[in-house]
């Protein structure tokens, strides 16, 4: 039987603690081009720069009881709240795909979008860009 | 004094401008306007080279270029590796200024711009200018080497 994953096998880590109720993450990475045409090419030439990477997660506004924590809370008092930010907010992250595969990585959590409408359950939709290195990849 | 070439490395954007005339001119009280010519040569042509993203040791081989050829009063020619990359062979005796006599220096200090790591972009700009003594025939052959003095 082939293995494959799908979101139930989806894990989000934050801070060292894994984030219940999350609906979908997603992780993009890219290196920069920087085009090196002389004026004698007849084709563009390029030679690799630097590398990003950002991406965005969504998770239900959810908790067990009344005494429990909101799902997602950490991740969403990064942006909404009232002090200011510092260099302490840069957190780790890890996005797992499978017990052992999956990015870690640590990021700044840059957007934060609360949506609330009839019928469905509070959601909140957080952007994050990763700063330095990937620090560990399995794929 | 001699020339020395460019190296060899192929710029990615060149902007030349000919040069003009020395020339004078007046205005009379009636708008009438006499000219005054008083060489028949062009001088002051400028060459601007930009190379965009290359290694920076390819850029400190422009940055030591500038350095030999500003200390020893040199001049600069360029070929097809370098300068003349991508020109017609018709734009080749004036982007050279082969013909005209003038000689190319820098105008000024290339200007590097770091991009990523070991990797920047320079621009250089060159005038062309007639050395002194120079005779009024073009031919550059017969040309002494006066022009340049230090001071």
């Amino acid at each position: 039987m082939g293995i494959y994953s799908s979101g139930q096998s989806g894990v989000l880590v934050f801070d060292g603690k894994t984030i219940a109720k999350v609906s979908s993450w997603a992780l993009q990475a890219s290196v920069a081009a920087l085009e090196t045409t002389s004026l004698s090419d007849t084709a563009k030439t390029y030679t690799p720069g630097i590398k990003a990477a950002s991406g965005s997660c969504s998770v239900w506004m959810y908790r067990e009881s009344a005494q429990a924590p909101v799902a997602g809370e950490a991740l969403i008092s990064k942006v909404f709240r009232t002090s200011a930010t510092s260099e302490k907010d840069i957190y780790g992250m890890s996005l797992m795909y499978q017990t052992d595969k999956g990015v870690k990585f640590n990021c700044i959590i840059t957007d934060a979008a609360l949506s609330l409408s009839v019928g469905e359950i509070m959601q909140v939709s957080l952007s994050f860009q990763v700063t330095s290195d990937l620090i560990e990849v399995l794929l | 004094m001699a020339a020395v070439a460019f190296p060899n490395f192929k710029p990615s954007k060149r902007s030349y401008k000919a040069g003009s005339y020395p020339q004078r001119q007046f205005k009379a009280l009636n708008g009438a306007t006499t000219t005054l010519r008083y060489g028949n040569r062009r001088t002051e042509s400028t060459l601007a080279l930009g190379f965009e993203n290359l290694r920076d040791a390819q850029i400190a081989q422009i940055l030591e270029h500038y350095e030999a050829v500003a200390v020893s009063g040199d001049w600069v020619k360029f070929g097809t590796g370098n300068g003349l990359a991508g020109a017609g062979v018709e734009l080749h005796p004036f982007l050279n200024e082969t013909t005209s006599g003038l000689r190319w220096r820098y105008a000024d200090a290339p200007s590097v711009e770091s991009i990523a790591p070991g990797i920047s972009s320079v621009n250089v700009n060159f005038v062309g200018n007639l050395d002194a003594g120079g005779s009024s025939d073009g031919n550059t052959s017969e040309r002494p080497d006066e022009g340049f003095y230090f001071a």
